[in-house]
This record gives C-alpha cells, sequence and structure tokens, in this order.
C-alpha cells in the first residue's frame, strides 16, 4: 500500500539577481532582476508502507525541498502530494498528528530543558494523556538508551545523545512515516552506527515507515533498501539497491599484492588505479573483459595475495550524479 | 487550549533557570525609579495637580510603567521569531499540531511571566520606599486592573508578532521594533497621554499606546469605571484586530518560506 505518493510536483524560488559592485548595487534597487530556480522539476514516486527509503542527491538537488512539502512546510507550484491519504497543504495539522520529522541540522528540542521535560511538552502537543506519555518516554528509553543523560539540560548533551533524543521526541506519538534530513551529520562513527541501529529497530519494531535524506553512503547501505537519487530538480534514478548495484557494478577493483615485478599487459577495458612497489590496483570493466580473462594474464609466480571488490556504493552515485546531469 | 498552556508552562519552567540574570535589569531598573521620581518632584515643586495627576500618581504611573515595560520586554520577538522566518528555522517549528501563531505567543507569555511579576512586585516596594503608598487605590479594584494588565501583554506581544512576521517580506525589520519600542516608551511610559498637546490625545487614544500601555497604568492610579469601560472596549478591539491581522499575515507569510538550499 502506498503511503506517499507525488504527481509530477513542482517548486520553484524566485532568487534576486544583482550585478557585482556599487553599480550593480544601485541598479538592483531600481530595476531589481529576478531568476526562476527550479528546486523540484515535476517529479513523480511513490513509498509503502514500512520501507526505508534513501532521498539522495548532490547539494541543491531538490531533496530537502522535497521533504518539506510532503511535511507540509512548503506549499508546491503545481502538482499533487498524498501523504496517508492526506494533501499536506489543506490537512496540515491532521497530517502533523501521523508524521515525524528530524532536521539534523536544525534543533527542535528546548535547548535549556532536560530530555525529560522536552519529551513530556512533545507528548503534550501531540495530545498524549500524562500516563500513556510516561509509558512511551520508558518504552523509547529502552530503545534509544538515553536514561544516563534523561536529566541533564539538552545544550549540556553531546551532538550524539542530542539527535538521539531529538528522533526519541520526534516519535514520541509512534508516527506512521518518520522524515529524516541528514540526521547522521557530524557524528563519529560510533554513534552514527548507532543511530543506525536505532532506526533499523524502530522500522522493524513500529513498521514505522522512513524517508531518509543523507550523504553518508553508509546510511544508505545500511538501512536501505531502496533509493531515489535526486539531480537538478528531477529523479535521475528510483531503484531498489541490488538493482542498482547489478546495473552499476560492471566495474571490479583488483588489488594483487607482489613480490617482485608483475607487468599488466595493457588490454582493453583495464585500467590502472595504482602501480607502487608492492600493490598493484586496477579497475576491470567486466562489459568489455571478464575478470578471469585479466587473471590469466597475469604471472602467478611473483604474487602473493589478490583481492577482488566491487566499487564502492559512492562511487557508484557519484557517477549517477555526473552522468545524468550536472553536479 | 490545553497544549498552549503546557507550552506556556514550559517556557516559565525555562526561564525559571535564569532569573538570577536579572540582577543587573533591576540594578538599573532602580537607577531609572529613582531618576524619574526626583524629576516628577521637582516638576511638581511648585503644583499640586498638573493635568489631572497628583505627584503621588504621576510618580506611581511612572513607576508601574517602567515595571511593565521592563518586565514584559524579551528577544523572542524581536530577535528570535525574525531569525526563524529569515533562516528557514520556522521549518522545524510550524509542522507540528499547533498554530505557530499561538505558539509564540504561549511561549512569550511563559517567558515574561514570572519577570513582569517579580518587576511589579519589586516596583510596588520601590514605590512604597521612594514614594509612599497610591492614593485613591481600593484593592477591591484589583480584579479589573490585572484583566487589563494581561490584555495589554497579550495585545502589546501580538503587535510584535506582526511586526515580526513582516520578516516574510521585509529583509530587515529591526528598524520598525525600534521606532514602536520608543513612541511606546516615549507617549505610553514616560508620560500619560494626558500630557500630550490637547489636539494630539483623541488620536493617541485609537493607537496601541492607549490600550497597552496608559490604560493599565491610568487605572490603576485613577481607576473608574468610565475609564475601564473605555479601555476594556479599545483592548478588545486591538486584541481581535491584532490577532486577525497576525494569523491573515501568517496565512500569506507561509507561501513565502524560504527554505530554498535545505
Amino acid at each position: 500500500m502506498n503511503i506517499i505518493e507525488a504527481q509530477n510536483l513542482s517548486k520553484n524560488f524566485k532568487v534576486k539577481i544583482k550585478e557585482s559592485g556599487f553599480k550593480g548595487s544601485l541598479k538592483s534597487i531600481f530595476s531589481p532582476k529576478f531568476e526562476n530556480i527550479n528546486a523540484v522539476n515535476s517529479i513523480n514516486f511513490s513509498v509503502k508502507k514500512g520501507e526505508i527509503l534513501a532521498f539522495i542527491g548532490p547539494n541543491g538537488a531538490g531533496k530537502s525541498t522535497t521533504i518539506k512539502m510532503l511535511t507540509s512546510i512548503l506549499h508546491p507550484d503545481s502538482g499533487n502530494i498524498k501523504v496517508l491519504g492526506l494533501n499536506p497543504v489543506k490537512k496540515r495539522k491532521q497530517l502533523a498528528y501521523k508524521i515525524g520529522t528530524v532536521f539534523g541540522q536544525k534543533e527542535q528540542l528546548w535547548s535549556h530543558l532536560t530530555p525529560y521535560d522536552n519529551f513530556k511538552f512533545f507528548a503534550a502537543i501531540y495530545d498524549i494523556e500524562n500516563n500513556k506519555a510516561k509509558k512511551r518516554i520508558s518504552e523509547l528509553n529502552k530503545l534509544f538508551e538515553f536514561q544516563k543523560f534523561i536529566n541533564t539540560p539538552v545544550k549540556s548533551l553531546s551532538l550524539g545523545q542530542r539527535i538521539r533524543c531529538e528522533i526519541a521526541a520526534s516519535i514520541i506519538h509512534n508516527p506512521e512515516i518518520l522524515f529524516l534530513d541528514e540526521p547522521t551529520i557530524g557524528l563519529d562513527p560510533v554513534v552514527k552506527e548507532k543511530i543506525r541501529v536505532f532506526i533499523k529497530t524502530m522500522n522493524k519494531e513500529y513498521q514505522t515507515t522512513v524517508f531518509l535524506t543523507s550523504h553518508d553512503i553508509g546510511d544508505i547501505e545500511k538501512l536501505c533498501k531502496r533509493i531515489i537519487i535526486m539531480n537538478n530538480g528531477k529523479i535521475v534514478t528510483d531503484s531498489l539497491m541490488e538493482n542498482l548495484r547489478c546495473n552499476y557494478l560492471t566495474k571490479k577493483i583488483l588489488e594483487i599484492k607482489i613480490k617482485g615485478a608483475v607487468e599488466l599487459t595493457h588490454i582493453n577495458g583495464l585500467k590502472i588505479l595504482k602501480d607502487e612497489e608492492s600493490i598493484i590496483r586496477a579497475e576491470v570493466d567486466t562489459s568489455k573483459r571478464d575478470i578471469s580473462e585479466v587473471l590469466k594474464t597475469l604471472d602467478y609466480e611473483n604474487i602473493v595475495d589478490i583481492t577482488i571488490s566491487n566499487i564502492p556504493l559512492e562511487n557508484i552515485i557519484s557517477e549517477i550524479y555526473s552522468s545524468k546531469g550536472e553536479v | 487550549m490545553k497544549k498552549y498552556f503546557y507550552i506556556f508552562k514550559v517556557s516559565l519552567i525555562e526561564k525559571m533557570q535564569y532569573l538570577s540574570n536579572l540582577a543587573f535589569d533591576f540594578i538599573f531598573f532602580s537607577l531609572i525609579v529613582f531618576i524619574l521620581t526626583s524629576i516628577w518632584r521637582y516638576i511638581y515643586s511648585d503644583a499640586e495637580i498638573i493635568n489631572g495627576y497628583m505627584v503621588n500618581q504621576i510618580m506611581w504611573y511612572a513607576l508601574l510603567a517602567e515595571a511593565f515595560w521592563f518586565g514584559s520586554r524579551n528577544r523572542i520577538f524581536s530577535e528570535e521569531m525574525s531569525y526563524d522566518i529569515k533562516s528557514g528555522n520556522i521549518a522545524c517549528k510550524i509542522n507540528k499540531p499547533y498554530n505557530y501563531i499561538f505558539f509564540s505567543l504561549s511561549k512569550y507569555l511563559g517567558d515574561i511571566f514570572l519577570k513582569l511579576v517579580i518587576f511589579i512586585l519589586v516596583g510596588i516596594i520601590l514605590g512604597i520606599v521612594f514614594i509612599g503608598s497610591l492614593q485613591n487605590f481600593h484593592i477591591k479594584n484589583l480584579p479589573l486592573i490585572a484583566l487589563v494588565y494581561v490584555l495589554g501583554v497579550i495585545i502589546a506581544s501580538a503587535i510584535f508578532i506582526i511586526i515580526s512576521l513582516s520578516s516574510f517580506w521585509l529583509e530587515e525589520n529591526k528598524s520598525i521594533y525600534w521606532v514602536y519600542d520608543k513612541i511606546i516608551i516615549m507617549l505610553g511610559v514616560k508620560f500619560p497621554l494626558e500630557m500630550l498637546p490637547i489636539q494630539l490625545q483623541p488620536i493617541f487614544k485609537f493607537t496601541p499606546i492607549f490600550a497597552c500601555a496608559y490604560g493599565p497604568m491610568k487605572l490603576t492610579v485613577d481607576f473608574s469605571m468610565e475609564v475601564f469601560y473605555q479601555i476594556i472596549i479599545a483592548q478588545s478591539l486591538w486584541l481581535m484586530g491584532s490577532i486577525f491581522l497576525a494569523l491573515f499575515m501568517y496565512k500569506k507569510g507561509l507561501k513565502k518560506i524560504n527554505a530554498n538550499g535545505g
């Protein structure tokens, strides 16, 4: 069942253009010029209940604008949106009870209050009775493990602790969809991993649909089964992660540890990336040459070890960005 | 309504942690009260009544107006709300199941409540020390006076909300705060309307100065049911008008939220 549907969704921003220097400033007062920026340009997609979807793209691609339209913050210029069967523009308040949002770069907690007071506050905002709120806080405590700092003012928490509380506060009302806009930005690898585990558990335990934007490939690889890539306001890829890998994994990385000299024959489909004293690193385009053919050309006597790996997802995504639009 | 009371409560709890910050304000407030009472004593050295006010009444008027002004000031509207609109931070605050205008109003009232009560209490103590007790004041009038004070604070905040909402259209609106603030200080706080030229007095009765600065003070120092009715009518009109305008501007402004760039 689709719980998010966007059809021909568009949003433009009018931006003032000013020529440089004093003359340009004067000119812009008397005859201001504006440029229309197509932040989101007629996009279509849908999301099923219980999915964890990665919604990614380079800066300025239109991801955050799309999230803000889905969560009723921005009004679309054209197109239709239905989130949980509701139009976010017309049913803003009704929708707010059913969704949660976390903007990694923006705080929504009251910084001078403790996480506990903040949770009670959010519970009151969502009309949750006191007893139910207490029960929900203790439930979330099991998931997010914030007992140690539940009575410390938010301003004194570390970034990782704060983000855990931000997410917990956003799901205090048990929303059906959670929108996460770069939730792991600025976090160290250990905390990032914890946040990912929380998101996964939450998705599993409460069947919460997660709509995630992130520049962190780890978030996408470890959490999402489906990926939508945006660039220049348009959707350039909408695919399952495994399909994306299959379609784009025509390249393999071959790393050979050697003793003495090994010369790789220059063959079609083989690109040497690194050739140092004891290690050779090469990229093999398997659409042009089978990996076994490359291996046959090697002189095994001088080889200590061989590793064959897929190219990182990060490279695949960069390739999609640059092949399907300007970055 | 329950949730707005909770917002008020949370804002109050947050503010309670920083009450000690008021110490400097009290020193400055005491200094101003001392200067004002000295000036009025000097002005009244040759007269018993000026424009209907005895020296005791005019000094209490000035003192309470200062306490009201000091107690109701904060940065929620002049800085926070305008910044939120300009920076796009408002995005985190409007997608919740409440009305953002009433959220801001409740937050503001919670933020100033304790401060305002303390300033009025300190003002009363300073008044008794510097001026003596307020003549012709009857405790039975207190509920009506309190009502006018509460409405005065709400109208003043609704006007600040309107100025803050202008950030949807204006890049810089600090000058509007500055001018509005100075008009209120000069024409409502430092002097009662009766001290202004007689031709201007009827005009000022139609301004917010009458509803949120002059009205509560006048009623405290010179209570009459006739003045009470005049003030409560003016306050009701200003309250409805300002809230309606704030809601209208907010609705229009929402379409102009600049969230370009994430």
